[in-house]
């Protein structure tokens, strides 16, 4: 779907929370079975120094619950002013009921707010931002929007092809009817790659059984249970690269707004090497397409977006007006952009969990 | 440096870590892409952008929409790829 605009609808705040376990990927070289030149190969090609994890216990909802109490500590929006709650993620507390109805009491929101899930990945944040430009164009005054996942909770132990790839965030975004220039939104859908990216069991299709507990081999080197993600390394790098350029190309035309003006393109944060391809595929400046993510917290799925603008354009979105242009890919398959301006709102660097 | 011998020494390089037997032994016919996992031809996509900015002192890009597409990447063969790169070094 094109062409989707909104007016005097503006975001006014973005936090970020990651995992309480900062690990060293020369920490796991051991763990993984790594010698020392695939090591090198992991390094070169992932460009993987650090990641954020949590300890035991530590849900998506409590990183999500430290970064809207951020928001709600240092800034004037009060709890009783929220309409809904939106929760994207796919590591909820409970298969049900909705994350997001118990963040609404843990949070201390109104019973006048709407709150429930939305199950997607890396497309998330878009996904979730288009969800909340759509109910203020309705009518509401202000939505919180949470994305996140415990990812460290579906990588296999000793998968040493995804998990050093994985990090833990949950952010928070304050989204608010007020005046602002138009926002533009383009979202896709292709369940004809669901297989690439897949939790395969432990659903109803492929219930939980002993078997799908039990970590095995598998053809790529990996080793991981049915119930831990499993990702088509191939057809995962085919498709961003086949997607994002024209996503983009087409956002930027719908929205009549040339490359040159937008100050950041922020994107899901997969893989430093094809974040630089898509840049270079759109011909713009490499230091508006920061990459740096998810080698200092891993891939943090539906908070990467937020957590780039944390964890590198802190200063700046608390000191401009910016035009961005955001976008997201994954799992579904699944792709989003949007093209909107921030002025001068609260975003706060990443913080470590705590609470 | 010919684009073949190139090429050779960079999936030898790349086949340090890999260790893959037909690749110790390559011809026009070996199946790169078969042979090679992700991580495996983005380093040598990786390793092929470092070569070819040693030698022409420019940044060539490697990558494109059809890398790892099954049916269209130029990694289907060594003979495709020496190709590929030579048309790439062509502009």
């Amino acid at each position: 779907m094109a062409n989707l605009e909104f007016e005097n609808i503006a975001i006014s705040a973005i936090t970020t929370t990651v995992g309480d376990r900062c690990i060293k990927l020369e920490e796991e070289k051991e763990k993984f079975g790594f010698d020392d030149i695939s090591f090198k190969r992991l390094q070169k090609t992932t460009s993987l120094d650090t990641r954020y994890i949590v300890s035991e216990g530590i849900t998506t909802t409590d990183l999500c619950i430290q970064s809207a109490n951020k928001i709600f500590n240092n800034t004037t929006i009060k709890k009783d002013e929220i309409d809904a709650l939106l929760f994207v993620t796919q590591s909820p507390d409970f298969k049900a009921p909705s994350s997001a109805i118990i963040m609404q009491d843990r949070l201390g929101l109104p019973t006048s707010c709407i709150a429930f899930d939305i199950n997607l990945g890396c497309s998330g944040f878009v996904y979730g931002l288009f969800t909340a430009f759509s109910y203020i164009n309705s009518g509401m005054k202000k939505v919180l929007l949470c994305c996140g996942d415990v990812n460290s909770y579906f990588s296999g132990e000793r998968d040493k092809i995804f998990t050093p790839l994985m990090g833990d965030a949950g952010c928070a975004v304050m989204i608010e009817a007020k005046q602002s220039s138009k926002s533009f939104f383009e979202l896709h859908s292709d369940g004809s790659g669901y297989k690439h990216l897949i939790i395969p069991a432990g659903a109803l299709k492929e219930p939980t059984t002993t078997e799908t507990l039990i970590p095995k081999l598998r053809e790529d080197g990996g080793i991981r249970r049915d119930e831990d993600l499993f990702m088509n390394g191939k057809e995962v790098f085919n498709f961003a690269i086949k997607t994002v350029p024209p996503l983009i190309k087409s956002i930027l035309e719908s929205s009549n707004i040339p490359a040159e003006k937008i100050d950041f393109f922020v994107l899901h944060q997969a893989n430093p090497y094809i974040l630089k391809t898509i840049a270079s595929r759109l011909k713009v400046e490499k230091n508006k397409v920061p990459l740096q993510t998810a080698s200092e917290y891993g891939n943090q799925n539906s908070a990467s977006i937020a957590g780039t603008i944390n964890g590198y354009l802190s200063e700046e979105f608390e000191s401009k007006k910016l035009k961005l242009c955001f976008a997201g890919f994954g799992i579904g398959l699944s792709w989003a952009a949007c093209v909107l301006e921030c002025d001068n709102i609260y975003a706060p660097k990443v913080e470590m969990y705590h609470e | 440096m010919l684009i073949e011998t190139l090429v050779e020494e960079a999936i030898k390089t790349v086949n340090k870590e890999q260790k893959i037997p037909e690749l110790m032994h390559l011809n026009n016919s070996t199946p790169l892409f078969e042979l090679l996992d992700s991580l495996g031809t983005l380093d040598l996509i990786l390793e092929l952008e470092d070569r070819l900015q040693s030698e022409t002192n420019n940044y060539i890009a490697i990558a494109d929409e059809f890398s790892m597409d099954s049916d269209k990447t130029p990694f289907k063969t060594l003979s495709s790829l020496k190709k590929f790169v030579q048309e790439k070094l062509d502009g």
